[in-house]
């Protein structure tokens, strides 16, 4: 698998509050996008032989679903009677899908293929998302929203290796360093700046989670074309290549988990794709990990291994993962700051690796950067997904 | 949708508090299901679960839809000779009520009224310090 699946294009749209915009225009506008990025052009009816569409919130949050791989024709129909499947893993939807057509370009079925992600978050009332959320089950988890999920991890964490200030210090500074790289990120649905204090006394949304604590509710969609490595040239002279991959599933159930201080899907999906990609995190230059929740970034940085368990608020405190810094995360501004359409996070995050490693990140480009990570961590801390790239054919 | 199979299937895990031993590896298992989270088998005993446990770790829900008390806590436990589960607190007002390591009991409740029916499971209560 190493080094045998490249991207040759990608794109997405500038993600947001889209009302003007349908799902599939969404899909539409990220996939000119992505055609227009191949260098030396694509013919994109003849090549592509295969589609994965990754959305997940379908029939709750937009008007319309897109609930099979049909749904994807709709919004590009040069695809028309290829084989197209939909993926739904939770948070981690768009990376899996596309993990699974980077599996279908690296056993050699097809020569080409394209990843999609589209999700519209905002096409429903706030209010009606979160009720349909909070109100799925009538005794044990009724109540139990996303931020809950995670905010149940940093309350152990806090306990035992910090305190509940000191979160609070440092999840403030994830959120001011996240708002300022989605200032410089034309993608961005947030491109304002905040301040500590903005983030530490905002209104309580799920202890001790506050509202700069979370992403927002965002549309948006993101598109890659990948291709066997050996073809890549025929495409761009700059293209990236899929250096490791890797997926864990946790039990759901938090109470039946073995840690409520370390995300063990991340933990094997990350120990996977280092030992696929024959790198350790330290070789890393930059990483777009997932932070739905400041704390989420935290903890991402432990699990991940850019530090040891219990250390990550050295990370932030010190600059080491801001711009300039020795490994910075969120160049995009993340889910945070860039947005979080579920099914189009994992691909944008990709689409911010293709930028990185292209040199084509400008305000935000991490000087010489080579070796780049992707990460999702979706539903209740339950499933994990980590994808690595790098420039350099390996 | 009925919720109502759903729960009829858990009713002794719900309003009797009962869990699910394994005879194999001694995981008390909670609610009920066919195979034992920890080893797989499916040798399960029905057993009572003790009243009382600790705090593993909880939350405080502020942002809720109306039909929902505010603020909502929410908590993993681990009760008294084994069983692990998460669920609601009851009579906190805020998260200076909870505290990672404290004593609670588990109390039956009401948890939510849909199409009529009043849905009942077991609810976190602190202990306070004379009951402790
Ligand atoms: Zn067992």
């Amino acid at each position: 698998m190493r080094g045998k699946v490249a991207i040759i294009g990608a794109g997405l749209i500038k993600f947001g509050e889209l009302f003007d915009k349908s799902y599939y225009d969404l899909i539409g506008m990220a996939a000119n996008a992505c055609i227009d990025s191949v260098d030396k052009g694509i013919d994109i009816e003849k090549e592509v032989e295969a589609a994965w569409i990754g959305t997940c919130m379908g029939g709750i949050s937009a008007q319309r679903d897109v609930l099979s791989g049909a749904g994807l024709i709709t919004a590009l129909p040069y695809l028309k009677l290829k084989p197209v499947t939909r993926v739904e893993n939770a948070c981690a939807t768009g990376s899996d899908a596309f993990r699974n057509a980077a599996f279908a370009v690296a056993s050699g079925v097809y020569d080409v293929a394209i990843a999609v992600g589209a999700e519209k978050m905002r096409e429903k009332e706030p209010q009606n998302f979160l009720r349909y959320v909070a109100g799925r089950e009538q005794v044990l988890n009724r109540g139990l929203i996303a931020p809950s999920y995670f905010a149940m991890y940093a309350n152990a964490w806090a306990k035992k290796y910090a305190s509940d200030e000191k979160l609070r210090t440092y999840m403030s500074k994830v959120a001011v360093k996240n708002h300022h790289n989605g200032s410089l990120c034309p993608y961005s649905h947030f491109m304002f700046e905040i301040t500590e204090e903005q983030a530490s006394t905002a209104p309580l949304v799920s202890y001790p989670f506050r509202l700069f604590d979370c992403c927002p509710q965002t549309d948006g969609a993101a598109m890659v074309i990948l291709c066997k490595a050996e073809l890549a040239k025929k495409y761009t002279d700059s293209p990236i290549y899929l250096l490791g991959t890797g997926q864990s599933a946790d039990v759901y159930w938090i109470p039946n988990r073995q840690s409520l201080t370390s995300a063990l899907a991340t933990v094997m999906a990350a120990k996977e794709a280092y030992k696929m990609a024959k790198i350790e995190p330290k070789d890393l230059d930059f990483a777009e990990v997932h932070d739905c929740f400041t704390f989420t970034e935290l903890l991402d940085y432990e699990d991940l291994g850019f530090c040891k368990p219990g250390e990550a608020g050295k990370l932030i405190t010190e600059g080491e993962v801001c711009l300039g810094g020795r490994l910075p995360v969120n160049t995009s501004g993340g889910l945070k700051a860039k947005g979080h359409p579920i099914g189009a996070t994992g691909i944008g995050q990709i689409c911010e690796n293709w930028f990185q490693l292209r040199n084509e990140a400008r305000k935000r480009q991490v000087d010489g950067a080579e070796i780049g990570l992707q990460h999702n961590l979706g539903g209740p801390l339950a499933i994990g997904c980590v994808n690595i790239f790098t420039n350099k054919k390996p | 949708m009925t919720d109502l199979p759903y729960v009829w299937r858990q009713k002794n895990a719900y309003l009797q508090f009962k869990g699910y031993k394994c005879k194999r590896c001694e995981r008390v298992n909670y609610p009920k299901t066919l195979k034992c989270i920890e080893c797989g088998s499916e040798e399960l005993e029905e057993v009572q679960l003790a009243r009382t446990g600790r705090v593993l770790t909880y939350i405080v829900n502020y942002y809720m839809p109306d039909e929902f008390d505010r603020p909502l806590g929410q908590g993993v436990i681990e009760m008294d000779g084994g069983g692990r589960l998460m669920t609601q607190f009851t009579e906190i007002e805020s998260e200076k009520d909870i505290e990672i390591g404290m004593p609670i009991e588990i109390v039956i409740r009401r948890m939510s009224t849909k199409d009529g029916l009043n849905y009942y499971g077991p609810k976190i209560r602190p202990l306070k310090k004379e009951e402790k």
